[in-house]
């Protein structure tokens, strides 16, 4: 039941990447990338659960950490001051 | 879990194909950026949680901020940039993948470094296998590691990156950054301690430690000073000074360079650890934010 | 295996995973960039919470309840953040009134 569970989140993690390849503007296939980072998070509890390793929580969790950084380096870089 | 794997597969593949085929910068860097995530994905499922967390770290959270920042720099993609390379670069490509199934097929089943690892692990003062090889048993290769990254540390003060003014993101961000920085903190020193005996380790530790300090640095709440540009400079560059110092130490006290005295491995390897840890999340946030405070005109 | 915990966890699970996949479809089929950026913080919050404490009612150690939660913490002040910031870079005037 876990295996599959943690499937549906992997393809909920998968089904981000026609947004990002698609677009139309770079906010949305930042969002996606997002979107997909969480979907990872998820992905790694259940398959962390379904095997019992606990290992998979600190890798879980660094994702979690390192979410927003690249989402709000975008935002900060986005209008150039020139 | 047969259907995970192809799905994941699948999915590492098609991020690969279309981060080297997006005409956009963005595009490129996101597709760049899940790419990472599936592939400590793909580790996790090849019972590598070590790797996951190494590419969780470095692949997924700090290289993407750092490709934005590149991107921005370099300005969007010229049209047609680059094609005539596009035909050598894929039979270059090919000929290192057709190799490296060829050394694939033809490796010999039985390896013969991991039960060497195993046999040798109690005299290596860690019980993890991957830091008793990158801080004991290899330790040299993890000292020319982290020259390298002294070196991207200098050639990108030499030329002069041009610091970075973020456009302010407001007070919403202050909250995100109070929580998250705390909590980077202490996942850095998590994995810093962990290290010894389970998944973890300096340079994901620095990593995440550098994750918590960008957010900062985004949120407005990092000092700014000339004097604190120069101070991480140093700690960048103290992590290779500890390292060279803890190499001339032990060849003073036991003869072999970077072989630690007997029943002390392990103060030696946490403690090489931790400047590591500082110098790699110095390095990091110095390489996003620049370092010249230059007017930019 | 059916105690009360495990099917309680299954079943925080099932729904998190089901947040999870509704917002994969909404992210393809909505029209607009506010719209997917509602779906996203929903999933971020909503979805990975569920997620989360399905698996915290499965393993029920302290050692496991302590990572899952600042998971969750992380995820959720993650994705409102960005939620808000990129919403705010595309509004004309900034967000400002």
């Amino acid at each position: 039941m876990l295996d599959f569970l943690a499937f549906v989140a992997l393809l909920a993690t998968l089904a981000a990447l026609p947004r990002l390849v698609v677009g139309p503007s770079a906010a949305d296939r930042i969002i996606a990338a997002q979107l997909a980072g969480t979907g990872t998070v998820a992905t790694l509890i259940l398959l962390g659960a379904a095997t019992g390793t606990s290992a998979l929580h600190d890798v879980a969790l660094v994702f979690a950490a390192l979410a927003a950084v690249s989402g709000l380096a975008f935002v900060a870089l986005r209008s150039p001051r020139r | 879990m047969i259907a995970f794997d192809l799905a994941l597969a699948a999915g590492i593949l098609l991020c690969a194909v279309s981060a080297l085929t997006r005409r956009d910068r963005t595009a490129s860097v996101a597709a760049f950026m899940v790419l990472g995530l599936l592939v400590a994905l793909s580790w996790v499922r090849l019972a590598a949680p070590d790797v996951a967390l190494a590419e969780a770290a470095i692949g997924a959270g700090l290289t993407g901020a750092l490709f934005l920042r590149a991107a921005r720099r370099l300005g969007p993609l010229r049209p047609a940039a680059g094609r005539t390379l596009a035909v050598p670069a894929a039979l270059v490509a090919s000929g290192l993948g057709g190799g490296l199934a060829w050394v694939f097929a033809s490796a010999s089943p039985p390896a013969i470094y991991a039960p060497l690892v195993a046999a040798s692990l109690p005299e290596s003062g860690v019980s993890n296998p991957v830091t008793a090889v990158l801080l004991n048993f290899r330790a040299w290769d993890t000292l020319l590691e982290i020259a390298v990254l002294v070196v991207a540390l200098l050639v990108a003060n030499l030329l002069g990156s041009r610091r970075l003014v973020p456009v302010s993101l407001g007070e919403m961000t202050l909250p995100f950054a109070r929580i998250v920085a705390p909590i980077s903190i202490l996942l850095a020193g998590h994995l810093l301690w962990q290290g010894s005996s389970a998944p973890g380790g300096a340079f994901q530790a620095g990593a995440v430690l550098a994750g918590g300090l960008l957010a900062l640095v985004l949120a407005g709440l990092a000092p700014t000073g000339t004097l604190v540009v120069r101070g991480a400079l140093i700690a960048g560059l103290s992590g290779l000074a500890v390292f060279l110092i803890a190499a001339l130490g032990s060849e003073a006290l036991t003869g072999s360079l970077l072989g630690y005295p007997n029943r002390a491995e392990k103060v030696w390897i946490v403690a090489i650890e931790a400047a590591l840890t500082l110098s790699i999340a110095a390095t990091l946030c110095l390489l996003f934010t620049g370092f010249e405070k230059r007017k930019t005109s | 295996m059916t105690t009360l915990p495990s099917v309680l966890g299954t079943g925080l699970i099932a729904a998190g995973v089901g947040f999870l996949a509704v917002a994969a479809i909404g992210f393809w089929r909505l029209p607009d960039l506010l719209s997917r950026l509602h779906v996203l913080t929903k999933a971020d919050t909503a979805g990975l919470s569920l997620v989360a404490l399905g698996a915290a009612c499965l393993t029920g150690t302290p050692a496991s309840i302590l990572p899952l939660g600042l998971c969750v913490l992380l995820t959720a002040i993650s994705g409102a953040t960005v939620g808000h910031l990129v919403a705010r870079s595309v509004t004309p005037r900034g967000g400002r009134s």
